[in-house]
This record gives C-alpha cells, sequence and structure tokens, in this order.
C-alpha cells in the first residue's frame, strides 16, 4: 500500500476493572487505504467494535485503556492528541455510524436539524461546541443564543440551524433514496422506521465528507431487503464522495458484499487479512475456513454444516500461543506455545497460522 | 403422513386503546392486524420454515398456535383435537405437547434459577411426575444437549449465549413434546455457535420424532433448517411450498424480491436486488386489495381491487398472488443453488 | 410444589460477590459499620434487657447537668440521668420500630403488588386506586392522626406508620411486575403450563427481592426520623422512655448552654439515617448485573 490512509500499529488495548482484566486487542496491525472499504468480520468479542472504537477515540477510559500502538491517520498519531484536537476530528475527518439508529439520533431534534447540525460542525469547525449553542459567529444564525441559554444549554430553547443549510439537508435526504425529503427533514426520529432513520445516519455522513467512516454493525439491525438497499447506499458514498470506509460485522455475507478487502477477527487477534475474493475463494486460516463453511447456505438434504467446535475461548486467561488452537482442525505442537504473527499467504492474503509460514 | 397441526383461517388482532372522545364519537377501536388468516398444516417429522421481515406476524402466529395468545378467530387443531377453545387444565394437559424456544437466550432463562430449576419447571407444573421419574429426565435431557451435569447448580449468566440456548433446548424437550415452535432460535448467536445449534436441532429431530415450526428472516438458515417453507408478509402467508422449489423458483413477488436481497458468501455475485420501493405497510390500516400491491414491481389494477386468495400454482406449490403463473417460466434463482447443484 | 430451596441471593458465590463489592467503597464500608453497630448494639441490649449500660437510663438523680466527663461520657441531663447510656438505651426502640414497619410495609407491598401487577384488570384498578387515596395524605399527617387516635406509645407508633410506608411498596412492587411479567422466561413458565399462583411466588417476587431491599434499606433512615418527630410532638414515644426524638425534644432548652444534652440524640438518628443510606447506595450498585459482570 503506497500511502495508507490509516495506520494502526500493533495496537493493544486491554479493559481493566479491578477483578478483571481482559486483552481486547493484542497488538494489532491494519491499514486502509483511500477509497477503499474493509471490512471487520468476527464473532462476538473478537475486538472489532473496540478497533473501530479506539479509531475514532470513543473508547472509554476507564474501563479501556490503550497499553500500546500507534494510529496513524494521514500521518498524524491519534492516540498522542489531546481530547480536544480529537474532537476537532471527529464529524469531519471521520465519522462513525452505528447499530441501532434509532438511539444514535436524539429524539426531541427534527431529524432535518439533527443533519443541518453536522453540516454546521463541518463549516464552522468548533468541535467543542458540537452540543449545545453554537457562538453567534455566523451572522445568519436567526437565533440570538442569550446568555440564559449558553448558560443552560439548549434545552432551553432549541437551537435551529439557519435556513441556508436546509436545500442541502434536502439534497443529502435525496441522495439516501428517502422518498419524500422535505417532508421527511421536519419528522422526528421515532416516527421513521428502522431503514429510514439508518439512511438518516447515512445523510448525516455523508454531509460531513469524512476522509474515513467508520460503520460499526450498521445493518444488523435491519430487515433484510432494507439492508439491501442500505449496502448499495454505502457503496455509492464510497464513489460519491471517495470516503474509505471501515464497515464492522459479524455477517460474512455482508463483508463480501460491500467490501474489497477483509480483516478477520478472533478473540482481539487479526487471523486474516484478504481481499474479498481471495479469502472466499481460498481462505488461508483455520478460522476463516471454519467461519466460511459454518455458513448455512445449503439444503436439508445436503448433508451436515461443519461447525467449528468448542466455543471462544475465555479472554480473561493469559492465552498461550494461538489463541484458536483449542478449536483447530489443523493443530500441532507449536501452535500451542508460540503466537503466530501475520505472513503472506498468497499474492493479496496474509493469515496468522504457522501452516502458512514458510518451510 | 400424519398430520400434527393444522392452523385454519387464524386471525390475532391487537386491540388498540380507543379514546374517550372516539368513543363518544361512536367510533369503532382500530387494532393491530398482527395475523390476518393464515392457514398451513404441519406433519409428523417436519420442519415447516416460516419465514418473514418485521411486521410479518411470524412472532405472533407461532404464539397464536400455542395459544400464548389466543387467537381473534380461525382454529387450531393439534393431533386432532381443536385447542383454540380449551382452557384450563384441558389446555394445561395439551400444553406438555407443544414446547417453545424463544430467540434470546438472555431472556428466556430467569436470571435467578439455577439451570437444574430452570429444566425441571415444565415437569414441576404437573403432579404426576416423581422425583424419580424428574432425575432421569433431567439426565436424559443434559446428555441429549450435550451440558455437563456440573452444570445444574449454576446459574444462567455463568454460561454463554450458545449453553444458555442448549439449556432452553433442553427445558423445550423435557416433556417429550411432539411439536416445538423455534421463534429465531440462533438469531442472538455467533455464527459459529450457530451451526451447532442447528446440527443439534436437527439431530434432535430424526432421534425424537420432533415437528418443528422454525420462525426465522434468515433465509439462508431456513433453507438449511426447513422441509416446507410459508412466506409471511403483512399478516399473511404469501407463499408456501417445499423449500428447494420455493428458493429455487419463487412464485411470488415477495418472495422474488425476499431471496433476491439476501446477501451472498461470493464476493463476486454482487446481489442484483429487485428494488423494493415504499415501506412496510401500516399494520393498523391495511393497504386494499393486495397488501403487497403498493411496492410490487408488477402490480396491476386488481392487484389495488382485491386480495388474492392463497391458491394452488401448481403440484405443493401456493401462491397469493394474482399473476402468480407468470413466474412459473423464470429461470431458476441463482443465488439459491444448494451446495450440490452446478452453479 | 416448590423445589428451589436457594434463591441467587443466598448462593455462596453470589453473596461473595455482593461483599466485595460492598467492600469495594470506603463509603459504603462505613455505612456498614455505622448500621452494623447500631443493629448489633439494640440486639445485645436487647439480649441483656439494658443491664450492661453503665448507667441505669431511667435512674432520676441529682447529680444534674454535668458536662461530659471521664464517668459520664456525655454528661448527664436535667434529671441526672446519664446521656450516653440513655442515646444508647434507645437504639433498641430505633431499630425495632423501623424493622417493623417496613417488614409490613413489604409484606404488604409485595402481595398487592404483585397482584395488581400480575393480574391486572379491575383487580389492579381498585388495588390502585386504594393506594392512591392512601399516598394523598401527607405521611406525617396521616400517622399523627392514627396515633392521636390510638393514644401514644411506641407499639401504637408501628401501627400509625406502617399505612403510610406500605403505599409506595405496592406501587414499586406493581411497577417491577409488570417489567418482569414481559419477559420471556416469565413466558416460557406459561409456555410449560404453570399456573398464575407459581409463576409469581417463584419469578416475579424473587426478581423483586433486590430492588425491594435496596429501597427499604434507602428507606429505613426515613422511618426513624418520622417516628422521631412523632415522639418529638408527643404521640410517638412517651417519657421516661429513652428515644432519640423525644430525648431531642425534652431537652431543647439546653441547647445553647448545655449542647452535648439534645445534640447527642440528635446526631444519633442523624448517623443511622446516613448510615443506611450509603448501604443502601452501595447495595443498588451491588446488585446491579452491569456492576456485578465487572467484579468477577
Amino acid at each position: 500500500m503506497s500511502q495508507p490512509l490509516l495506520d494502526v500499529r500493533n495496537l493493544t488495548v486491554r479493559y481493566a476493572t479491578k477483578f478483571r482484566e481482559v486483552k481486547a486487542l493484542d497488538r494489532v496491525n491494519f491499514r486502509v487505504a483511500k477509497g477503499e472499504i474493509v471490512a471487520l468480520v468476527g464473532e462476538s468479542a473478537c475486538g472489532k467494535s473496540t478497533l473501530g472504537l479506539s479509531i475514532i477515540g470513543l473508547l472509554p477510559s476507564p474501563p479501556s485503556f490503550v497499553d500500546s500502538g500507534e494510529i496513524i491517520l494521514s500521518g498524524t498519531d491519534l492516540l498522542k492528541l489531546r481530547e480536544s484536537e480529537m474532537g476537532a476530528i471527529r464529524g469531519t475527518s471521520i465519522s462513525m455510524i452505528f447499530q441501532e439508529p434509532m438511539t444514535s439520533l436524539d429524539p426531541v431534534y427534527r431529524v432535518g436539524d439533527q443533519i443541518a447540525e453536522a453540516i454546521e460542525i463541518r463549516e464552522k469547525r468548533k468541535p467543542n461546541k458540537s452540543i449545545g449553542p453554537y457562538e453567534r459567529t455566523d451572522p445568519d444564525t436567526k437565533e440570538r443564543t442569550g446568555v440564559a441559554e449558553r448558560m443552560l444549554g439548549s434545552g432551553l430553547r432549541r437551537h435551529r440551524p439557519p435556513r441556508a443549510y436546509s436545500k442541502e439537508v434536502a439534497e443529502a435526504l435525496g441522495r439516501v433514496q428517502i422518498a419524500d425529503p422535505l417532508k421527511t427533514l421536519e419528522k422526528y426520529p421515532h416516527e421513521l422506521s428502522g431503514g429510514m432513520a439508518q439512511r438518516v445516519m447515512i445523510a448525516q455522513a455523508l454531509v460531513q465528507r469524512p476522509t474515513l467512516l467508520i460503520a460499526d454493525e450498521p445493518t444488523s439491525a435491519l430487515d433484510v431487503t432494507t439492508q439491501a438497499q442500505v449496502l448499495k447506499l454505502m457503496r455509492q458514498l464510497r464513489d460519491d464522495i471517495d470516503s474509505s470506509i471501515i464497515f464492522i460485522t459479524h455477517d460474512l455475507a455482508v463483508a463480501a458484499q460491500i467490501a474489497d478487502r477483509v480483516a478477520v477477527m478472533y478473540a482481539g487477534d487479526i487471523v486474516e487479512l484478504a481481499e474479498a475474493k481471495a479469502l472466499f475463494r481460498r481462505p488461508q486460516h483455520p478460522y476463516s475456513e471454519g467461519l466460511i463453511g459454518s455458513f448455512p447456505n445449503q439444503f436439508k438434504d445436503e448433508g451436515q454444516l461443519k461447525a467449528i467446535p468448542g466455543e471462544v475461548p475465555n479472554l480473561r486467561s493469559q492465552l498461550v500461543g494461538c489463541k484458536f488452537s483449542s478449536r483447530c482442525g489443523y493443530v500441532f505442537d507449536r501452535c500451542k506455545v508460540e503466537r503466530p504473527e501475520l505472513v503472506e499467504a498468497g499474492p493479496v492474503q496474509s493469515a496468522a497460522c504457522f501452516l502458512r509460514y514458510p518451510q | 403422513m400424519k398430520e400434527v397441526l393444522r392452523v385454519t383461517n387464524v386471525v390475532k388482532h391487537f386491540p388498540l386503546g380507543t379514546g374517550l372522545g372516539d368513543r363518544l364519537r361512536g367510533k369503532k377501536g382500530q387494532s393491530v392486524h398482527a395475523v390476518d388468516g393464515v392457514t398451513f398444516s404441519l406433519y409428523e417429522n417436519e420442519t415447516l420454515g416460516l419465514v418473514g421481515e418485521s411486521g410479518s406476524g411470524k412472532t405472533t402466529l407461532g404464539r397464536a398456535v400455542l395459544m400464548l395468545d389466543r387467537p381473534t378467530s380461525g382454529d387450531v387443531i393439534f393431533e386432532g383435537d381443536s385447542i383454540s377453545k380449551m382452557k384450563g387444565e384441558r389446555l394445561r394437559q395439551i400444553r406438555k405437547k407443544m414446547q417453545i424456544v424463544f430467540q434470546n437466550p438472555n431472556s428466556s432463562l430467569d436470571p435467578r434459577a439455577r439451570v437444574k430449576d430452570i429444566i425441571l419447571e415444565p415437569l414441576r407444573a404437573f403432579k404426576e411426575f416423581d422425583k424419580r421419574y424428574q432425575n432421569e429426565a433431567l439426565l436424559k435431557v443434559l446428555k441429549s444437549v450435550n451440558i455437563p451435569e456440573d452444570s445444574l447448580m449454576k446459574f444462567p449468566h455463568e454460561f454463554s449465549g450458545g449453553q444458555r440456548q442448549r439449556i432452553a433446548i433442553a427445558r423445550a424437550l423435557i416433556l417429550n413434546p411432539r411439536l416445538i415452535v423455534l421463534d429465531e432460535p440462533t438469531s442472538a448467536l455467533d455464527s459459529s455457535i450457530q451451526a451447532q445449534i442447528l446440527n443439534l436441532l436437527r439431530r434432535l429431530q430424526s432421534e425424537l420424532n420432533l415437528s418443528y415450526l422454525f420462525i426465522t428472516h434468515n433465509v439462508g438458515v431456513v433453507k438449511y433448517m426447513a422441509d416446507r417453507i410459508a412466506v409471511m408478509y403483512s399478516g399473511k402467508v404469501v407463499e408456501l411450498g417445499k423449500t428447494r422449489d420455493l428458493l429455487q423458483r419463487p412464485l411470488h413477488p415477495y418472495t422474488i424480491a425476499l431471496i433476491s436481497a439476501v446477501p451472498q458468501l461470493d464476493p463476486e455475485k454482487k446481489a442484483e436486488e429487485v428494488p423494493l420501493a415504499g415501506e412496510i405497510p401500516s399494520a393498523v390500516n391495511p393497504p386494499k386489495g393486495c397488501r403487497f400491491n403498493p411496492r410490487c414491481p408488477h402490480a396491476e389494477g386488481i392487484c389495488r381491487e382485491e386480495e388474492p386468495a392463497l391458491r394452488a400454482v401448481g403440484p405443493g406449490r401456493l401462491s397469493a398472488c394474482h399473476f402468480a403463473e407468470r413466474f412459473l417460466d423464470a429461470p431458476p434463482q441463482s443465488s439459491t443453488t444448494g451446495k450440490g447443484d452446478a452453479s | 410444589m416448590a423445589e428451589r430451596k436457594f434463591l441467587s441471593i443466598f448462593d455462596r458465590q453470589e453473596t461473595a460477590i455482593t461483599w466485595r463489592i460492598l467492600r469495594s467503597s470506603l463509603v459504603t464500608t462505613a455505612g456498614l459499620v455505622i448500621i452494623v453497630g447500631f443493629l448489633g448494639l439494640s440486639f445485645v441490649l436487647w439480649l441483656t434487657n439494658d443491664s450492661i449500660l453503665p448507667y441505669n437510663p431511667t435512674a432520676i438523680t441529682s447529680n444534674v447537668l454535668q458536662a461530659p466527663s471521664l464517668t459520664h461520657l456525655l454528661g448527664t441531663d436535667s434529671l441526672g440521668r446519664d446521656v450516653f447510656s440513655r442515646v444508647l438505651a434507645a437504639a433498641p426502640i430505633d431499630a425495632r420500630v423501623p424493622l417493623a414497619v417496613l417488614s409490613v410495609a413489604i409484606a404488604l407491598g409485595l402481595v398487592t403488588g404483585t397482584i395488581a401487577g400480575y393480574f391486572g384488570g379491575l383487580v389492579e384498578e381498585i388495588v390502585m386506586r386504594i393506594t392512591d387515596i392512601f399516598l394523598a395524605f401527607p405521611g406525617i399527617v396521616l400517622a399523627l392522626a392514627i396515633a392521636a387516635a390510638l393514644g401514644p406509645n411506641i407499639n401504637n407508633s408501628i401501627l400509625a406508620l406502617a399505612p403510610v410506608w406500605w403505599p409506595s411498596y405496592t406501587r414499586l412492587v406493581r411497577g417491577e411486575t409488570l417489567s418482569i411479567k414481559t419477559q420471556q422466561y416469565v413466558e416460557a413458565s406459561r409456555a410449560a403450563g404453570h399456573k398464575s399462583r407459581y409463576i409469581v411466588v417463584h419469578h416475579i417476587i424473587p426478581n423483586i427481592l433486590p430492588v425491594i431491599l435496596v429501597y427499604a434499606t434507602l428507606d429505613f433512615g426515613n422511618v426513624i426520623v418520622v417516628f422521631s418527630v412523632l415522639s418529638f410532638i408527643g404521640l410517638g414515644a412517651q417519657p421516661p422512655a429513652s428515644e432519640w426524638g423525644l430525648m431531642t425534644v425534652q431537652q431543647e432548652q439546653f441547647l445553647t448552654s448545655s449542647p452535648w444534652i439534645p445534640l447527642a440524640p440528635a446526631i444519633a438518628i442523624l448517623l443511622v439515617a446516613v448510615g443506611f443510606s450509603l448501604v443502601g447506595d452501595g447495595l443498588r450498585d451491588a446488585l446491579d448485573p452491569k456492576v456485578r459482570s465487572l467484579f468477577g
């Protein structure tokens, strides 16, 4: 990769309380090129959401702690930034959308206003005022934010972003294929269906024009027909504004449909990193192979699914060797004592497995 | 084949409260038409998949079959007896033969009860099972679902999602039922665990001669589990047929759209999904005529006027579309070829 | 019938976790020390019939208004009685009254609340409206009225306070019942063929108990305070009994001249009420599943 947009190096994140400590991410290395869609795929507790949240700096700390590593976005190590500087980056360079669109939208504000707020942030780049009343630097703002409002917060009197943005908001809603943009702008989140709400979130991301969009299971709460539409929209987003997208999902098929490259994660490690076509044609890690094999895609009379035996290991105990060894069909002695690194396993693939080590 | 369950014209409406103002004006109460006239049969040792998206009514139908929510009208016949009017002790006795496994393994097990009590609970509803019988049944069922005996005194939160679902299945099995309603039993589980549970369910079906009503929104799962599939939309069954036939040659526009929207595991086969305009219709005021007509790319005049009945369109194929015959000659859907078929 | 003998709150491992969480907070531990001291003292005094006190709390002597000294840790009051002994002697009373009132409130609340919440309909309406009627009266006024009617003494105080406390527990229990009723494990129980009584006793009540426990612990201090007010006004404990509220008002005139006399019992009330409040807060955290998962 020539000059990656995002370069995550050796990232280790620990989740620690007084009585429990878990390594959520274990020396993860990961890159995203400009304009590419990378899927982070894995089951629960694999660390995919933790990785996404670390990049945008939204990991609650405590109880999470970054033990080591760097997250370099266009040359800047995000982990070394102060919170105010990081705040400037969120909503402008990096955006995130979440699984539950209903809880990501504030129920007391109209949908159009929330998108307009995103535009406002982009225009004014005043990150530390991302909630609450804005300073009156823009003469176009109709509302006057008085002392009382600034002291008590925007709950006192709703701040409506200037009308000037309405046109762009309506346009954005149209681009995400919402049927009646002008009418929808006036609606409150609870008046929308799940699919529409998620499209509003995407519209919000569209207007922010981020260089990197992190999407954490954005379609998991949606019906399959709505999901198909949203996936198409996201591909479009990448084409329209040349954003890179990190798409976090547990659904392999969704990853297959949307991603250029896929990172398969297991228990805090990236176990395989490959171009999508290569991964699904010839997975190079036993876990990827198992995951693909256990995907139900055959008729009842066509034999049994090959399930991966066992369960995800308890991350609390200090795991020695390859974390997948307890469930791996190809396990041998080295796997139980040494941890494999990601090595090349094909022209566009790498896997963290001793089977792929050069003999 | 012996018929275990027959559902005839089952309707379930949930009344919405009428405000005083409306009542004074003589307006009749509105209700949510969750299930609006469903008919099907389920045979011995068979899995009928009930497929639909949100608002289709599939969960409500499953619960209505078990009389957890009594149907507003229509009949449910279980092993020859009509149970929709049964109450009290008679219904309780029938309950021994029909059980349910819920979607969420976290909320379907009482967090303050031990595993032993959770699994034995159905047995304890009936006085005739003595301690010795209870223990034997317990051990037998534990073996069937692969849970070690030392789990018995533990609490649900000490187990993973997959293990909890096994406990829920054990609970459903302990009364030796004939029919189990499975409401999205693997939707809350990781994919690798899902495969384990699905395999377990299949094994149990053949070992214990069970019939399953398998409710899911996941087409891949229903393909693997079901002998026949009923597709539901907006409270009605829009298509019914053998799994292979239905998935390879769907005869209803909604089924076609649904299948085409399912993401494939092959990146080279990008979903050529049939665009579905609009949203799921209101369950309170369903559209006139065919409920799918506002979103159907093939809709014509009659679709907006007359509701199509679920009718035979070929051997073993039922479809509720005025123009179902049009789809008989369509090429087989490539997205649902099985592993054994040539692609 | 019921086979389950152990509820999860009595399970050894579970109580160990609860204990760990309580101990981990300095503030909660302080509260625990206070209430354990208070309840322990009350128990011991009750057992030994006050005999271990340094002085007889009701003995009138001529040694009046002594300042605190080594012989009288908190001095003596206007009737020559040792203040320290009196303050301690009041503990069993101020323990017994809240325990009795809350037990009645919880028992009544559980019965009426679960019936109202689980069965709904007309039953719920009737129960809740009766509850509303009781709640409409300002608590102290109601207690005063009943106490005045029954005659002022400690046992009648319990009878006066119970009707004031009971309705909020009914409300609480009903709310919790409503939310637990919709949980899938209750449905599973219904699907298995169990009758309503079984479900209420085996599923609903055990899942409500933690909330009630927290609420009652926080409430303990409130009962003491209101009982003290009753005594303050003269409708609760009667002289010469030692009761903190009573002691505070009887010796009030000495606030400026011999402040330790009225202040000591007042501070005792404060201390115990705060102690229970702190423990109640700690318990609420300790029983929260999210917090518990952090502790193992």
